[in-house]
């Protein structure tokens, strides 16, 4: 870890530097509320004193002082950056090196590890699908041969014939047996559909899985882009922040983003708790 | 009746798939997206479309939309099987005239039960 921070952006910049780093670090140390404070009672004197050069150049100062606040939380955010992927690599065992070298081409690696969990469940569905197919029709088949077996047997005895001694447990037996293959079955086949429907887990961990994938891959698009902006002091005073109605447009289109299943359901007011909260809100709406 | 089962996830379809069969309709399709969905609505003769929303390439509330811009598919029972549980997403996709809205995890009961209102509907207005 502390071999690490000293390398700072590693191999991983492609326009910044160690020097730039350090610089960073020097810059951070003055915070910018600490800048204001310091010049606050010269500042009023001068703007009290009428000096508006004066004036002018201690409002300089804390501009720069808040622009190098800015670079280093800049260069702080990607050192962060930086660290996670490299603890991330660590974690799931992909160190080959003492040292991590190829950050970015490993994050692709780290997607298709998700990938490949996505197929091994999807793989575990199917197999459990296929035994559910195989055994659905061999329950309807005894079900039916028994169901037959019993119409006849009753039958048989509506035409007269009698097995000599009713009170044979050994009929009763038999009949009981019919009829519960019946019922069983029944049974057995709500059972598998049951299994059929708990294969659902696996489209709904996947979607939660490709939104991590997705993740993984703004995360690598945002260390690109902070380690552009530490490389480059005028790049990063001038960050402007975004302008609220080029924002308005892109929450409309967030608002109804598809985000997959809802893993903190209980803790959003925006997410409806169940197909009973869908259908009062539908039929709320005239459905 | 011919139904066309639209998910990106080959479990779900045949999830779907089979408890459609279990309910008596054998003559299904599926599609693993809107955009190539679209075009087998276009063409074939589907009496009924089961979509997910949250798909790549076309989502289903895309297919939704264009289903019902399209003179031929405006009319086609629409019942959205998805996980996207936001309230502003269920109300965009009422307003987009889709004919029922099944949360997952659902039940076979559940899409049972919405698939029969969807057709008791269609029928009442015959």
């Amino acid at each position: 870890m502390a071999d690490n921070k000293k390398n700072g952006l590693g191999k991983a910049s492609t326009t910044g530097s160690d020097a730039d780093t350090a610089a960073l670090a020097a810059a951070g140390a003055k915070s910018f509320t600490d800048a204001l404070l310091a010049r606050k009672q010269a500042l009023l004197e001068a703007l009290q004193s009428d000096d508006m050069v004066a004036a002018a150049d201690l409002i300089h100062q804390i501009n720069h002082a808040r622009d190098e606040t800015l670079y280093f939380e800049v260069g702080r955010l990607t050192r962060a950056l930086h660290n996670a992927l490299r603890d991330f690599h660590l974690e799931i065992g992909l160190q080959n090196n003492a040292e991590v070298k190829h950050e970015l081409s490993e994050m692709v690696d780290a997607r298709s590890r998700l990938n490949y969990v996505i197929a091994m469940t999807e793989d575990a569905a199917n197999q459990t699908m296929d035994r559910v197919d195989e055994a659905a029709p061999m329950v309807q088949k005894l079900v039916d041969e028994s169901e037959a077996i019993h119409r006849e047997w009753q039958s048989f005895l509506a035409q007269g014939n009698t097995v000599n001694d009713d009170s044979n447990p050994l009929f009763q037996r038999i009949e009981q047996l019919l009829q519960r293959i019946s019922g069983d079955g029944q049974g057995i086949h709500t059972r598998l559909t049951d299994i059929l429907m708990a294969q659902g887990y696996q489209d709904l961990s996947g979607q939660v899985i490709k939104r991590v994938i997705e993740l993984v891959s703004d995360v690598e698009q945002s260390l690109v882009r902070l380690v552009k902006l530490a490389s480059n002091v005028e790049e990063v005073a001038g960050i402007k922040s975004e302008d609220s109605e080029h924002k308005a447009v892109r929450d409309e289109k967030q608002r109804i983003r598809a985000e997959g299943p809802q893993i903190n359901q209980q803790n959003n007011q925006d997410v409806v708790s169940g197909q009973d909260d869908v259908d009062d809100l539908l039929s709320s709406l005239g459905f | 009746m011919k139904i066309l089962i639209v998910d990106d996830f080959s479990t779900m379809r045949r999830i779907i798939k089979n408890l459609l069969r279990d309910l008596g309709f054998t003559n299904t399709a599926e599609a693993d997206d809107g955009s190539s969905a679209l075009p087998m609505l276009e063409n074939g003769q589907f009496d009924f479309l089961i979509t997910d929303w949250n798909m790549p390439g076309m989502t289903g509330i895309d297919l939704l939309k264009a289903c019902r811009a399209s003179e031929k598919l405006k009319t086609l029972p629409i019942l959205m099987v998805t996980a996207e549980a936001k309230r502003d997403q269920i109300i965009a996709a009422a307003q987009a005239g889709v004919n029922g809205y099944v949360v997952k995890p659902f039940t076979a009961a559940a899409l049972q039960e919405k698939i029969e209102k969807i057709f008791e509907r269609i029928d009442a207005n015959r």
